[in-house]
């Protein structure tokens, strides 16, 4: 397994130079990133300045929040964004390479690109987690963000390859898996706090976006090794799911010779 | 030894049909649907060190076949060993054993010289540093990459990229090389460059060659047999020579007449004045 990691960080490696060769390109597209990102955590902060704290959520727990689910948005995808990629290797047959190629089929696949945009993700995120633990005054905070963003990025891939893997099923599904990842990935951003119970349970266990988001902060700000130890848990059995849907999935690959045309 | 055994493989595709005497709603909620047997109960061998050719008409099946042998696509029904291994069971362990070329396909970096997709390629099949750079070096001379392995593969014409594409396929020494029309899009030369490289690989290091072209050019040049294909069964197989006899014995020669010169043509007429 060792082996198969060095191959996917030779792979990301040779990703990131190909980028780094149009320069404006690469450094327009972190930056942009991350300037479309600060807007979504000023629209946050104002809301809590008019409103006041909500179930004890305030502008420091959004530091929080959004840090969390930047650094796992932008280590899942700036590090492994293969999986947004799928339906396109799909529908186009370049999963034949994959097929081809002599490593983990799982990995190789994810590992097939980065998105730039991710990494400007994952920088603002270490970001907001810094000053994060600047304000609330605890370096302690640090080691448990730390703690917990391994499984927040392992769920998010996971998620990320199951909603990919509908392009096996469905011809064009681009916009299919996009819609099923929003549907994941929205609530995510929003505060545990404003979900009821009911709502709390299926954004937690039957569409963990609460898991990557509300779960995690909570874990840091309670010092909470059970809730900790709840999102491994969670993180890991998906994972398990979605190699499982992946290498289940791939048996119904068609191939294809696909070649556009414009009218 | 035998490189590749092929015992009654089958695929067939399912594939949604519009039928035009029904509306619209009635096609998209309950569409027909139609199996197509793209590979029919086809049976061969390939010894080792041999050179076939496997062509037919577009749609005959030539590539789903490859596509199984490789591991690509799980047969529908069959068996088959190629190295001595099952495709689709021991696709990674196969990987390390075959090369493959698409020729419609590019597994270079595009944005990047040439020089690096041997570096990511020689990482992938688990090569040395000093294992790559003895054969970068090889491959560089045979396929005379020199001039333009550092440059990025965008910029490439498309024999150059082709010859790359192949060179970079041979980076770990594979024992069998599938090629799907490799030549094609190539001018004359970038043609023959590729079917002499190919060849002494062929020859001189005892490389498997299974091939699939619509260029009889490729055929005569490397294949010392061929088997055709027309709706996914195997319709001839022979050696390349015997099949040239069989079928080929009356070539039909069509004559052109060279029309004369815009000059011979005010000779004549002016000419016949004088």
């Amino acid at each position: 397994m060792i082996a198969e990691f060095n191959v996917a960080h030779i792979i990301w490696l040779t990703n990131l130079r190909a980028a780094m060769e149009f320069r404006v390109a690469f450094v327009m597209q972190i930056v942009g990133m991350m300037i479309n990102d600060c807007a979504f955590l000023a629209l946050w902060i104002l809301f809590f300045q008019i409103m006041g704290n909500v179930n004890g959520w305030g502008g420091q727990q959004i530091f929080a929040l959004l840090g969390m689910n930047l650094m796992c948005y932008g280590f899942a995808f700036g590090f492994a964004g293969g999986s947004l990629w799928m339906p396109r290797y799909v529908e186009q047959g370049t999963f034949d390479s994959f097929l081809l190629s002599p490593r983990n089929l799982y990995i190789r696949t994810i590992a097939s690109h980065f998105d730039l945009a991710g990494l400007g993700d994952a920088i603002l995120g270490v970001i907001l987690i810094i000053v994060y633990a600047v304000m609330t005054g605890s370096a302690l905070s640090l080691v448990w963000f730390a703690a917990l963003l391994p499984a927040t990025t392992i769920l998010f891939l996971s998620v990320s390859v199951i909603c990919s893997t509908a392009a096996f099923y469905l011809p064009d599904s681009n916009h299919t898996m996009m819609a099923m990842f929003k549907t994941f990935m929205n609530p995510a951003v929003y505060p545990s706090a404003l979900f009821p119970k009911v709502a709390r349970f299926v954004f937690i266990f039957i569409i963990p976006s609460l898991t990557v988001g509300g779960l995690p902060v909570e874990a840091v700000m309670s010092h909470s090794f059970l809730t900790l130890g709840l999102v491994w848990l969670i993180a890991a059995i998906w994972l398990l799911i979605s190699i499982a849907v992946f290498y289940g999935s791939v048996r119904r690959y068609e191939s294809g010779n696909f070649v556009g045309l414009r009218g | 030894m035998t490189a590749i055994i092929v015992e009654n493989l089958v695929k067939t595709f399912s594939l949604a049909i519009r039928q035009p005497t029904q509306g619209r709603l009635r096609n998209f909620l309950r569409p027909e649907k139609e199996v197509i047997t793209a590979v029919d109960n086809i049976s061969f061998t390939v010894p080792e060190g041999q050179a076939v050719a496997f062509i037919g008409p577009n749609g005959a099946g030539k590539s789903t076949t490859i596509k199984m042998l490789t591991g690509i696509l799980y047969p529908t029904s069959g068996e088959m060993t190629v190295a001595g291994l099952h495709p689709y069971k021991n696709r990674r362990e196969l990987a390390f054993r075959i090369g493959t070329l698409f020729g419609q396909r590019s597994q270079l970096v595009p944005n990047l010289p040439v020089r690096d997709s041997f570096e990511l390629f020689g990482a992938i099949y688990e090569l040395s540093p000093a294992t790559v750079r003895r054969r970068q070096k090889e491959l560089i001379g045979l396929f005379d990459l020199a001039e333009f392995v550092d440059r990025p593969v965008r910029k490439l014409s498309l024999g150059q990229r082709m010859r790359a594409e192949i060179a970079v396929a041979l980076i770990h020494k594979p024992e069998i090389i599938f090629l799907d029309e490799p030549t094609i899009g190539l001018d004359i030369v970038a043609k023959k460059s590729l079917r002499e490289v190919l060849g002494r690989i062929n020859r001189e290091e005892g490389v498997t060659l299974f091939l699939t072209s619509h260029d009889v050019g490729d055929i005569e040049a490397l294949c010392t047999r061929t088997m055709v294909v027309n709706h996914g069964r195997i319709v001839v197989d022979e050696s390349t020579d015997a099949l040239k006899k069989d079928y080929f014995a009356h070539r039909p020669v069509k004559m052109v007449a060279v029309e004369p010169s815009l000059e011979e043509i005010i000779q004549d007429i002016y000419g016949a004045k004088k």
